[in-house]
C-alpha cells in the first residue's frame, strides 16, 4: 500500500483527478489495515503488568543460628561452677574451667564471665527495684561477693600464659572405668564391639576427657532421669561420663548412636547409669586408692591400645575458631 | 490557498453579475410576443414596423449586440418606418458599390465627423458625390450623420449575412425579409379586410363572385402562410432563447453553488487539518484553472494526511504480535503469549534497542530479560545501562534489583532521587554503589542520613566500593553515637562499613562489661560479623547492665526549645565530635541532639546532665565518675 506522489507544480488536472482517488482508495484500505492492527494492539495492551515479587534481601543481620554444642558446654561448665563456693573457689575454679588447649578456651570463659556478670546485674535490678542496699540483704552480698571472686579468678584464666606455664598447668584428668554387674569393665566391652573405623573417634573424645577439653561435651539436666550424666561427642560417637571430683571422671559408656530412636538410647543409658549409681559411691571412696588409681591406669593404658593410640597420641582438635 | 480563495470570490462576484444583468433581447422578444400575440393575425396588423425589424435582424445572428442594433433602429425609427423595397434596395447598392470601391471607411469618416464634401469634391470624384448623396438622405430623414453611419452598419450586418451563410438567399435577408412581411401586412391590411378576421366591408363582400373569392382566400391564405412562417421563425428564435437563458441561469446558479461549496470545503481544510478533503465538487467548477488550483490543494492536504496514516500503520505493523515473538526469539526468549502481551505496551523499536543495551551490560539470561522487558521501558533501561557502563553500579547489583528497572516502582523513585541528591553535593556516586541497597534506600531517610553524616563529619570517610547500605537504614545517628562512646571513633572514621552492623553494637558492649578491648578495625568487624560470639546475640541484653536510666534525672515539665550554651564543655573535648568526662567518652552531637529535645527539668545542671547521659551505655563507676567530674567543675550540683 503505497501512496502516488505527484509534482503539483507540473500535474495535469486529470493527474490529480486519478492520483487523488488512487489515495483515496490506498487510505480506505490502510484504514481497514490500522483499525485491525489496533485491535489486536488493544487486546495486548489490556494485559497489565506484572509485579516482580522480589525474595527479600537476605538480611546482613542474620538472626544468629543458636550454637548449640557451645551452648550445651557452657552449660556442663556452668554446672561445675554452680557447685563452687566461696570457700572452695580457689581450688575448684581451675577444675571447674576448660583446659586452655581448647580450641574455644577464651570464648567459654569469657561467657561464663558473662554469665557472672549477669548474675551481678540480676542481683543490681533487684536491689533497684527494692531500694535497697547490698548491705542490707546479706544473703546477696555473699553471691555477690561470690560471682565477683569468679570473674576475677576467670580474668586470671583468660591471661595468656608462658608455654613452659601452660604445659605445667596442663591437665591430666583420671578416667575411672565402671564395671559391669559382672565385674567386667563394660567400656572395654563396648569397645570391642564397635567396627574399628570409628577408634579414632573414640580416642579423640576419651583424650578430651582426660586432657580437659570435653569434646562437645553436655550434661543432662533437668528431671530426667539422666539428669547428672554428661557425654562427650562426635559426630554419632558417644562417650558417657560422670566427674568423679576435680579430676577424676568415671567413663561409663561408649556407642555409636546409629539412629535418633531416642527411647532405645535412652533406655540403654539409664540401665547403664543406674549400674553406675550402684558402683559409684565404692569408685569415689577408692579416688584415694593409689591400687585402685593404678588399675584404672592400666585398664587406661588397654583402652587406648585397643583404639591404637597411645596417652601421647595427638588429640582430634575440632575446627572451628575462636570468638 | 489565500489566492484560490480569492479567485473563487472573484468567479462568485462574476456569475451574480451575470445573474444580475437583463438579458434585455429577451425581455425585448417577451415584450414583443406579449404585444404580438402568436398565432393570432389581427395582432400583427398592429405590430410595429420598427418591432418587427428589429426582431428579424437579431433573430439571425449575433454580429451586433442586441442593444447596440436596438439603439440603431431606435435612434433611426423615422428612416426604418419609412423604408420599403425600393429604399432598402438603393441603400443596398450604395452600400455594396461604397464596399466595391473601397470607400466604405470614407463614407464612415464623413458621416461620424460630419464632413460634407464641398460640390466640387462631388464633381471630381464620384464617390464623394455618393458619400454627399449619403449624407442629403439623412438630411432628408432628419437623422444625425452619426446615427445614420450606424445604418451602414446594419447593411454592414445584413449583407455579411448573405456571404456567411450557406446557400442563404438574398431573399431571406433578415431586414429585407421583414420589409417583405410589413408590406405584406399593409397590402393585406388594405386590399383583403373582407376576407380577415379583422375588417369586413359588406358591400365589397356582396359583389364579388365565388371564383374572386377563392382567389382572394387563396392569396390570403398565401399571405397568412408567409406571415406566419416568419412568426414562427421568430417565436422559434424567442423560445430558444428563453431556454437558453433558462439554462444560462441555471447553469450560472450551479457555478455558484459548486463554487460556494468548494469555498466550504476550502475552508474546511483549514479548520480541520487532520480531515481528508473531498475533490468531488471542484471537478464540477467551469474554471480550468481554479479546478487544478483546488485539486492541488485537495491533493497535497490529503497526502499530508495519508502520510501520517501510513506512518501509523507502519508503527502499527511493526508492533504486531509476531514481529514481537521473532525479534525475541532472535534472543533466545519463547514468551507466553501473556508475556508476549506486556512487552508490547513497548514499541517494538524500543523493545529491540532494550535488548541490545542490556546485552552490552551482559544481562542475557532469558527470566531476566523478559523480566525486565515486562515491567520496564527504554529510557529506564538506558539510565541504568549507562550507570552500569560508567562503573557506578554493577551488572550483578542491577540483577539482584530488578524490581528498580520498574519506572512506577518506589525503588526506581528512590534510586533516581538519591542520585540527583548524591550529584548535588558533589559526592561520587560510587560511594553507594557497591550494595544497590543504598541507592535504592527511601530517599528521605538517604537524605536525612547524609546530613547526619555531615554533622558528624564522617561524610570525608566515604569511600568508593564501601558497602553502604548503612546510609538507607534508621537509626544512624544513635549507631554512631554508640561507637564513639565505645572508644571507636578511629576505627568508624577508617571504616563506615562497621555502621552496617549496628544492630550487633550489643556486643561491643558485652565486650566492655568484660573488660574486653578490641584494637583494630578488622578484629572490630570479626566481632560483629563472627556466627560464634559469646553470647547469642538473643540473649545478650540479659547480659547487658546500663546504669544510666537509674541516674537520669527526672523531667518535671514540657517541652521547652530553648538552647542551653555548651561552651562549659569545651574544656572536655577530646576530638571534634567527643567529650570525655571524668575517663568517659560522651558524643558531642548527642548531647546537642538531647538539648534540642529536653523536657524541662528542676534545674539547668539536671538538664544538663540529662543530655549528657541520656542514650549511654554506662557501668555504675562510669556515670559516678561524670557526676563527680561534672560537680567538681561546678557544672553540675549533686542533689
Amino acid at each position: 500500500m503505497e501512496y502516488i506522489v505527484l509534482n503539483p507544480d507540473e500535474a495535469t488536472e486529470e493527474q490529480f483527478i486519478s492520483t487523488i482517488d488512487a489515495n483515496n482508495r490506498t487510505a480506505r484500505l490502510m484504514r481497514s489495515e490500522i483499525d485491525k492492527l489496533r485491535r489486536v494492539a488493544a487486546s495486548a495492551k489490556k494485559t497489565k503488568k506484572p509485579i516482580i515479587e522480589e525474595e527479600p534481601a537476605e538480611q546482613k543481620e542474620v538472626i544468629q543460628q543458636v550454637d548449640e554444642d557451645f551452648e550445651h558446654e557452657i552449660e556442663y561448665y556452668l554446672s561445675l561452677i554452680k557447685e563452687i563456693t566461696l570457700e572452695n573457689i580457689d581450688e575448684e575454679i581451675t577444675s571447674a574451667l576448660p583446659s586452655r588447649k581448647h580450641y574455644q578456651y577464651t570464648r567459654i570463659l569469657n561467657r561464663l564471665k558473662l554469665e557472672s556478670i549477669r548474675n551481678l546485674k540480676e542481683i543490681k535490678d533487684l536491689l533497684q527495684e527494692e531500694g535497697v542496699s547490698l548491705e542490707d540483704l546479706p544473703d546477696f552480698q555473699a553471691e555477690y561477693s561470690l560471682e565477683l571472686k569468679k570473674i576475677a579468678l576467670i580474668s586470671k584464666a583468660l591471661e595468656p600464659k608462658q608455654a613452659e606455664e601452660e604445659q605445667a598447668e596442663a591437665k591430666q584428668n583420671n578416667l575411672i572405668f565402671v564395671p559391669t554387674t559382672g565385674g567386667d569393665i563394660r567400656i572395654l566391652d563396648e569397645i570391642d564391639a564397635i567396627p574399628a573405623e570409628y577408634y579414632d573417634r573414640f580416642n579423640g573424645l576419651f583424650q578430651s576427657i582426660k586432657d580437659g577439653t570435653f569434646k562437645n561435651v553436655q550434661r543432662f539436666s533437668g528431671n530426667s532421669d539422666l539428669a547428672g550424666l554428661c557425654e562427650v561427642k562426635d559426630f554419632k560417637v558417644r562417650v558417657i561420663f560422670v566427674r568423679l571430683n576435680h579430676d577424676s571422671y568415671a567413663v561409663i559408656s561408649a556407642f555409636i548412636k546409629k539412629s535418633d530412636n531416642d527411647k532405645a538410647y535412652r533406655t540403654s543409658t539409664i540401665k547403664k547409669y543406674y549400674d553406675y549409681q550402684n558402683v559409684e559411691s565404692s569408685l569415689v571412696s577408692n579416688l584415694e586408692n593409689e591400687e585402685f588409681m593404678q588399675l584404672q591406669r592400666d585398664y587406661e593404658q588397654e583402652l587406648f591400645r585397643k583404639l591404637s593410640t597411645s596417652e601421647k597420641a595427638p588429640v582430634l582438635q575440632k575446627k572451628g575458631g575462636e570468638a | 490557498m489565500l489566492s484560490l480563495l480569492r479567485q473563487i470570490h472573484g468567479e462568485q462576484s462574476a456569475i451574480e453579475e451575470q445573474l444580475q444583468l437583463p438579458n434585455k433581447k429577451l425581455e425585448f422578444f417577451q415584450e414583443f410576443f406579449k404585444k404580438y400575440q402568436y398565432g393570432v393575425m389581427k395582432n400583427y396588423y398592429e405590430m410595429d414596423k420598427c418591432d418587427l425589424i428589429l426582431a428579424s435582424l437579431a433573430a439571425d445572428d449575433d454580429s451586433i449586440p442586441f442593444e447596440e442594433l436596438e439603439e440603431i433602429i431606435n435612434s433611426n425609427r423615422l428612416f426604418f418606418e419609412g423604408m420599403d423595397m425600393d429604399m432598402y434596395q438603393t441603400f443596398a447598392d450604395t452600400y455594396i458599390n461604397l464596399v466595391e470601391r473601397n470607400t466604405l471607411n470614407e463614407a464612415y469618416f464623413h458621416l461620424i465627423n460630419g464632413f460634407v464634401p464641398s460640390e466640387e469634391e462631388c464633381e471630381e470624384d464620384i464617390d464623394k458625390k455618393t458619400i454627399s448623396l449619403l449624407m442629403q438622405l439623412a438630411e432628408t430623414y432628419e437623422i444625425p450623420y452619426r446615427d445614420f453611419a450606424k445604418i451602414l452598419k446594419v447593411f454592414e450586418y445584413e449583407l455579411a449575412l448573405n456571404t456567411n451563410k450557406d446557400g442563404f438567399a438574398h431573399a431571406e435577408l433578415p431586414l429585407m425579409h421583414a420589409l417583405s412581411i410589413t408590406r405584406l401586412l399593409d397590402e393585406t391590411k388594405e386590399k383583403y379586410l373582407g376576407f380577415s378576421d379583422v375588417l369586413i366591408d359588406p358591400v365589397y363582400k356582396k359583389h364579388m363572385t365565388s371564383s374572386l373569392k377563392q382567389k382572394t382566400k387563396s392569396a390570403m391564405q398565401g399571405i397568412k402562410t408567409a406571415v406566419e412562417e416568419h412568426m414562427s421563425r421568430l417565436k422559434r428564435y424567442y423560445e430558444l432563447l428563453a431556454s437558453e437563458d433558462k439554462s444560462t441561469r441555471r447553469r450560472l446558479v450551479k457555478d455558484q453553488s459548486q463554487y460556494g461549496k468548494v469555498e466550504q470545503d476550502l475552508y474546511q481544510m483549514l479548520k480541520f487539518p487532520e480531515t481528508v478533503a473531498p475533490e468531488k465538487d471542484i471537478l464540477k467548477l467551469p474554471n480550468a484553472s481554479i479546478r487544478i488550483a483546488a485539486l492541488k490543494q485537495v491533493y497535497s492536504h490529503n497526502l499530508a494526511i495519508y502520510q501520517q496514516k501510513e506512518n501509523e500503520y507502519n508503527q502499527l505493523a511493526a508492533n504486531d504480535a509476531s514481529n514481537y515473538r521473532i525479534l525475541l526469539a532472535n534472543y533466545g526468549l519463547s514468551p507466553s503469549d501473556y508475556e508476549v502481551g506486556t512487552i508490547m505496551n513497548n514499541p517494538l523499536v524500543d523493545v529491540e534497542n532494550m535488548l541490545e543495551q542490556l546485552q552490552k551490560v551482559d544481562i542475557k539470561t532469558p527470566t531476566i530479560l523478559l523480566s525486565i522487558l515486562q515491567t520496564s521501558n527504554l529510557e529506564t533501561v538506558s539510565n541504568f545501562v549507562g550507570l552500569v557502563q560508567k562503573g557506578i553500579i554493577t551488572t550483578s547489583a542491577l540483577i539482584d534489583n530488578l524490581s528498580a528497572l520498574d519506572p512506577t516502582s518506589k525503588d526506581y523513585e528512590n534510586m533516581m532521587r538519591n542520585l540527583s541528591l548524591v550529584q548535588q553535593q558533589k559526592l561520587n556516586p560510587r560511594y553507594f554503589s557497591t550494595n544497590l541497597e543504598s541507592l535504592l534506600a527511601d530517599h528521605q531517610l538517604f537524605k536525612t542520613n547524609l546530613e547526619i553524616l555531615g554533622k558528624y563529619d564522617l561524610v570525608s570517610s566515604l569511600k568508593t566500593g564501601i558497602d553502604s547500605s548503612f546510609i538507607g537504614k534508621e537509626n544512624l545517628q544513635e549507631a554512631i553515637d554508640t561507637l564513639l562512646e565505645l572508644g571507636y571513633e578511629s576505627n568508624l572514621e577508617e571504616c563506615l562499613e562497621l555502621l552496617n552492623h549496628k544492630d550487633r553494637f550489643a556486643r561491643l558492649k558485652l565486650l566492655k562489661s568484660l573488660n574486653m578491648g578490641v584494637s583494630t578495625t578488622e578484629e572490630l568487624l570479626t566481632v560483629l560479623t563472627t556466627e560464634k560470639f559469646i553470647v547469642p546475640d538473643s540473649m545478650i541484653k540479659d547480659y547487658l547492665y546500663n546504669a544510666v536510666p537509674f541516674y537520669l534525672p527526672t523531667p518535671t515539665g514540657s517541652t521547652t526549645k530553648r538552647n542551653m550554651d555548651l561552651s562549659k564543655l569545651d574544656e572536655f573535648q577530646t576530638s571534634s565530635r567527643t567529650y570525655t568526662i571524668g575517663g568517659v567518652i560522651i558524643s558531642k552531637n548527642k548531647v546537642s541532639s538531647n538539648l534540642a529535645t529536653q523536657r524541662q527539668f528542676a534545674r539547668p545542671s539536671d538538664r544538663l546532665l540529662h543530655s549528657i547521659l541520656s542514650g549511654s551505655y554506662l557501668s555504675n563507676q562510669e556515670v559516678e565518675s561524670v557526676i563527680t567530674t561534672l560537680s567538681d567543675k561546678k557544672i553540675y550540683v549533686k542533689k
